[in-house]
């Protein structure tokens, strides 16, 4: 049997950020007409090989082939020239001109050579072929996601495409929008393109690849086959340790004592003018439980978290902790907010600082009113030790750590104090599978020496995952739910506003 | 080897290369000799000395002293009053022989160098006060401003005439007062109306004289330095359509020959500087410089009126120089007295 | 812990290099832009380095002239730095040269030069503040941006200072809008005889050294800085923003105030609307310092060298005009801010492989 035509080869590729090997010694070997899955964590280096591979980045060492010639290497122009186009993550179109523009844009080789007919040839040819519809009159910026990725992906077949890099194509997609693209990959495969696919959600890469490379740690750790592994054994590789998905377990006695946290019929409104967000909300956490809070994003989840971390003041109704009346959060309780770039971490200040930002007050990190250096280090030193948060040196600024490790970062600053009482809201939004992992186990560890966590998420299956009571938010409302004496389903429907 | 020396954080080539050139310079020490005996004066002034105005009449005087009197002249601009006690310093350092402030806000600044010691003499124009160790020009244009009231009531045939002065300040404010006092010396009926809008705004002043031609004023004495244009513009316009002509007194330095409406500017008071700044460098040539307040005027022939030579005979009738000549005899012994 | 202190000095170098750096970029900019239009190059660059500092003497003009440029240059810094926009100090300057003034000529509480030098001086700095909190009022409780409102001021200060000038505390018998010389005895003493060595700049030095400590080495600057980096994060981990942000305000608009009170007092001993434009030129002299103090101290010198030397080229015998001398003085300037950006994203690019993350965030 005669070895199918390879669309690239590379060979030794490795690159260097700051003296860390982003990539090391990398050689991948890519059919043509193939759909071949990139797997990794966050940080495995992925977008960096794709960005080589594009003519982004420049190798340190390694050499490259497309279509059988070698590929120079640092060259956008020289990578477009062998047919190969990316798609980004991050799109890179011009939000205020159309789809058309956009695509003529990309395409002409200079700005005297535009041939706008010539490139709507071309456009109906690849939307008959994979099935499309897309707007192309209205601008860019008013299409949604999924039109836009559409739109992007047809600039770079224009473009003479041949060898296709979607990056993370389907972070941002509705799921009826990730099974279209689905079919359109598939349509481009059997079309004679090759589609290098980057994802680290497993069960996209399982279902639309036939051959996956797994990257961790700028390693390349597995090329073959996607059927040869199971999913736990893909998982296992992407992490480099067997990942265990974490789970409930039931814990001894009755530790319904007192209630942590008790919120009684609350209310809240922004202003006297506007509608209420919260409506009469009861609540009560215990300690050794976690109280998971699902719901669809906009139904209040997040008016309640600020009512809960003290952030505003309920408008009505009354908030009780560790029996007291008291709206402020006390010292013994952690805060892990949604949007930690913007409420927990400052980025451009160093790791230290931002382990500190609870402590910085205390002795014996103060004296005088002074910092005290030493103390700071050390304390951040056995924080980052402790939760594996993996850094060249505690003094580099958080913004330079992946998602992943920034949220290493504050789980460490917010539960190393042991606390009370946790509210975490989406936590693992946007980490890869052994964050998440090591995010929720962090939180059932709290669980378990006693504390108690409000859980409010998106991801229903993590959630159920996790929780010992289950309550849905719905149109300001909190609904208590018979969890875990239901199905997944019965909450999905009571979600969406159903019974 | 180079492109890391250059982007090294801190780069020693730069430090060897300044440091370096700080001391050679310092070591070298070559400065231009001045020739042994010739006059250094100063010049400094508060604005841009090309702005039609006081200053550039400065500069143009001080370049008479220069050429008379074969000086070595600096000149200074834009130095504010807080500046030029560092200047006015590092001018007394170098051995300058006179500094002159121009205006009267270098009084304070002159004073204080002044009062470090040294052989450099100050003085500063425009002021009325003076403080120890300076010399103040104390120009007076209330004479030459006095018999321009006289030429003015003579030219009137509405009998209103009207002053536009840059801001009310004393030497200002005199002007008008010379002028009332001549026109009324003629015709004791007269009105004379008075206005003070801005030095450097020719818009402001333009909308002034147009209000003054509409009340039926012909006759307009303005002192409001490089706003004048304005006035001339505004005189100009209403000669292309009035039926009796309107003319306008220039002042400080001589207006006749303005671009804009030198036809209808019959005369203006005008401040010689070159005059005074001569006879001050020649005090300190001789070595007879003495502090104080020296008046300006009439008498010692700095502030004179001009007349427009191409309007001799038309618009100045020889009745009018007659009243003129006859103005300047009895200020100049005193029988009729102008005070500011 | 030594290779730590080594490498705090090292990074606090980087501002001090930029500085050294422009001054080659000086004269080789002085040289060919003179050169271009007429002047004898080295003669202007002699010039020039020897007006500014080839003797003590000159050396102390600079210094001088530096003095309240390195005061609104705190001024803007430790206000950037903490996220309070305050380009105001232009008018807290003149508020603090205007009460210090008041209180060394005609408001004079008593006749010891000991106890009125510091009065003057404390004075100056407190209205510096005062005038800097309205703006931080008007943000609180009125929602006026402090940029929008610290420009404002700046012109309510410059006409009140006219206004003043030409009423209370004019001058006898003079017609111009200045305040009466101060008498000799309250003037800051020099330390250098025969020089402009007053102890104003000592004191300013010792203003940028504290100031750099309160920020590097404090829980308060350390709050100040999240609090200017990230609103949010500051005020989820519960410190006092707000608070925090008046008494920055204060400092801030307190050292514009102080370097008014210590031009007047030690530089030129009387007052009239028009300081300078020493406000708005500390913002440029704070950004060049990257916001540092010690960065300031070294950014402040190198524009009052440039200042100086400029005058010292203009009224020598090759009489540069003011405005040439002007234009070398921003050209410099500019090829300053592009080095100062260069090495920026020089340490940006290093400093983060992939991410795009900032290492540091100018607030401005």
């Amino acid at each position: 049997m005669a070895t199918p035509p390879l669309a690239l080869k590379l060979t030794g590729i490795r690159k260097l950020f700051n003296g860390i090997a982003a990539l090391d010694n990398v050689s991948l070997d890519v059919a043509a007409g193939s759909v071949h899955g990139i797997l990794g964590e966050n940080g495995a280096g992925k977008t960096t090989l794709m960005n080589i591979i594009a003519g982004l980045l420049r190798p340190d060492s390694g050499s490259m082939e497309a279509m059988g010639t070698s590929l120079p290497a640092g060259g956008v122009r020289a990578s477009r020239a062998r047919g190969i186009g990316m798609v980004h993550q991050h799109f890179k179109l011009v939000d205020n001109q159309s789809g058309l523009d956009n695509i003529v844009l990309a395409v002409s080789k200079s700005l005297w050579s535009r041939k706008p007919q010539t490139v709507l040839r071309d456009i109906e040819h690849w939307c008959r072929e994979l099935k499309w519809t897309v707007d192309l009159q209205r601008p860019v910026g008013e299409l949604g996601v999924g039109q836009q990725q559409r739109v992007e992906i047809i600039k770079a077949l224009c473009g003479g495409g041949r060898i296709l890099i979607l990056d993370e194509p389907t972070a941002a997609l509705t799921p009826v929008e990730v099974d279209e693209l689905a079919l359109a990959v598939a349509g481009l495969a059997n079309a004679g393109m090759t589609v290098l696919f980057i994802s680290h959600k497993l069960h996209e890469v399982t279902r639309m690849c036939q051959v996956i490379s797994i990257l961790r740690r700028g390693k390349l750790v597995y090329s073959g086959g996607v059927a040869d592994l199971s999913v736990e054994q893909i998982a296992e590789k992407m992490v480099g340790a067997k990942v265990d998905a974490p789970r409930l377990v039931q814990l001894q006695g009755d530790t319904k004592i007192h209630a942590l946290l008790e919120l009684e019929s609350v209310d809240y409104r922004i202003s006297k003018r506007t509608p209420l967000i919260l409506k009469q909300i009861h609540l009560r956490v215990y300690p050794g439980e976690i109280l998971g809070i699902a719901g669809v994003d906009g139904n209040g989840q997040s008016e309640l978290a600020a009512v809960i971390s003290g952030a505003v003041i309920a408008t009505a109704g009354r908030i009780m902790r560790s029996g007291t009346a008291n709206a402020d959060a006390p010292a013994g309780s952690a805060y892990i907010p949604e949007d930690r770039q913007k409420e927990a971490l400052v980025l451009p200040l160093p790791i230290v600082s931002n382990l500190l930002l609870r402590k910085y007050r205390q002795r014996p990190f103060v004296r005088w009113g002074f910092r005290r250096f030493g103390q700071w280090r050390g304390h951040a030193t056995n924080l980052v030790r402790q939760y594996d948060i993996r850094c060249r040196d505690v003094d580099d600024a958080v913004g330079t750590l992946s998602g992943g490790n920034q949220q290493k970062v504050v789980l460490a600053r917010e539960l190393s104090d042991l606390p009370e009482l946790i509210l975490a809201v989406n936590p693992t939004r946007g980490l890869d599978v052994g964050a998440t992992a090591f995010v929720l186990r962090q939180l059932l560890d709290a669980r378990a020496r006693g504390a108690g966590v409000i859980l409010i998420h998106g991801d229903l299956d993590e959630l159920l995952s996790v929780s010992d009571r289950v309550a849905v938010m719905s149109g300001g409302k909190l609904l208590a739910t018979p969890w875990p004496h239901s199905t997944p389903e019965q909450i999905g429907r009571m979600m969406l506003g159903g019974a | 080897m180079m492109k890391k020396l250059l982007m090294c954080r801190v780069n020693p080539l730069a430090v060897v290369l300044v440091f370096g050139l700080m001391a050679l310079s310092a070591a070298t020490g070559i400065r231009a000799a001045a020739v042994k005996g010739q006059l250094r004066i100063a010049l400094i002034c508060s604005g841009s000395v090309t702005d039609g105005g006081w200053n550039q009449e400065g500069k143009d005087a001080i370049l008479v002293v220069k050429k008379k009197l074969h000086a070595h002249v600096s000149i200074l601009e834009h130095i504010s009053p807080v500046r030029a006690v560092d200047v006015m310093r590092s001018y007394a350092m170098r051995g300058y022989n006179l500094i002159i402030g121009h205006g009267y806000e270098f009084l304070i600044p002159a004073s204080q160098v002044a009062a470090m010691g040294g052989k450099t003499k100050f003085a500063v124009s425009g002021a009325d006060t003076t403080k120890p160790g300076v010399l103040t020009l104390n120009f007076d244009l209330a004479q030459p401003s006095y018999q321009l009231g006289i030429l003015a009531a003579m030219l009137s045939k509405t009998g209103k005439i009207g002053f536009i002065g840059g801001e009310a300040i004393p030497s200002v404010v005199a002007c008008y007062r010379g002028f009332a006092a001549g026109a009324k010396s003629i015709n004791p009926k007269i009105k004379v109306a008075a206005a003070y809008t801005s030095w450097d705004q020719p818009a402001l002043s333009k909308s002034q004289a147009q209000a003054f031609i509409q009340q039926g004023i012909d006759v307009i004495y303005q002192n409001v330095d490089a706003a004048s244009r304005g006035v001339f513009e505004a005189v100009a316009q209403a000669n292309k359509s009035h039926n009796s002509p309107v003319y306008v007194f220039g002042s400080n330095s001589d207006q006749n020959n303005n671009p804009t409406c030198s036809r209808y500017t019959p005369a203006s008071a005008v401040i010689r500087l070159d005059r005074a700044f001569l006879r001050v460098a020649s005090q300190v040539q001789r070595g007879t410089f003495k502090a104080g307040v020296a008046p300006e005027n009439l008498r010692n022939n700095v502030c004179i009126v001009v007349l427009n030579p191409k309007l001799m005979g038309t618009v100045i009738t020889p009745a009018m120089q007659k009243a003129l000549a006859k103005a300047q005899r009895e200020l100049l012994s005193g029988k009729v007295h102008v005070k500011g | 812990m030594i290779r730590r202190l080594f490498k705090r000095i090292w990074s606090a170098a980087t501002a001090v290099t930029l500085a050294v750096l422009v001054c080659g970029a000086v004269l080789t900019l002085a040289i060919g832009a003179a050169a271009l239009l007429g002047y004898p190059p080295l003669r202007v660059a002699d010039l020039w380095l020897h007006g500014a500092a080839g003797s003590w003497y000159a050396l102390s003009s600079s210094c001088a002239d530096a003095c309240p440029l390195l005061l609104t240059g705190l001024a803007a810094g430790v206000a950037f730095r903490a996220g309070v926009l305050n380009i105001g100090a232009q008018g807290q300057f003149l508020m603090g040269a205007l009460v210090a003034v008041a209180l060394s000529t005609r408001m004079m509480i008593c006749h010891q030069p000991v106890l009125v030098i510091p009065i003057a001086l404390i004075g100056g700095a407190l209205a510096g503040g005062m005038w800097g909190l309205i703006a931080q009022y008007l943000e609180r409780y009125r929602s006026v941006p402090v940029v929008l409102s610290t420009i404002l001021l700046n012109f309510v200060a410059l006409y009140l200072a006219e206004a003043a000038l030409q009423g209370p505390l004019q001058a006898v018998g003079t017609a111009a809008a200045q305040s009466p010389e101060i008498a000799g005895k309250y003037w800051l003493p020099l330390f250098v005889a025969y020089t402009d060595f007053h102890i104003g700049i000592i004191l300013a030095l010792g203003l940028a050294v504290l100031l750099w400590v309160l920020q590097e080495r404090t829980v308060f600057g350390f709050e100040s800085q999240v609090v200017g980096l990230n609103p949010g994060t500051a005020k989820a981990m519960r410190m006092p923003v707000t608070w925090r942000q008046f008494q920055i305000m204060f400092i801030s608009g307190g050292c514009a105030g102080l370097g008014g009170a210590i031009q007047v007092l030690g530089q030129v001993h009387f007052m009239t609307a028009h300081m300078g434009n020493y406000g708005y030129a500390g913002i440029a002299v704070a950004l060049l310092g990257r916001l540092n103090p010690l960065g300031i101290i070294l950014s402040a010198g190198f524009f009052g060298f440039l200042d100086t030397g400029a005058f010292r080229v203009e009224e020598s015998s090759l009489a540069l005009p003011h405005d040439m001398a002007n234009v070398i003085k921003a050209v410099v300037i500019l090829v300053m801010l592009v080095l100062a950006g260069i090495s920026l994203w020089r340490s940006r690019r290093v400093g983060n492989p992939g991410s795009s993350a900032p290492t540091e965030t100018p607030s401005a």
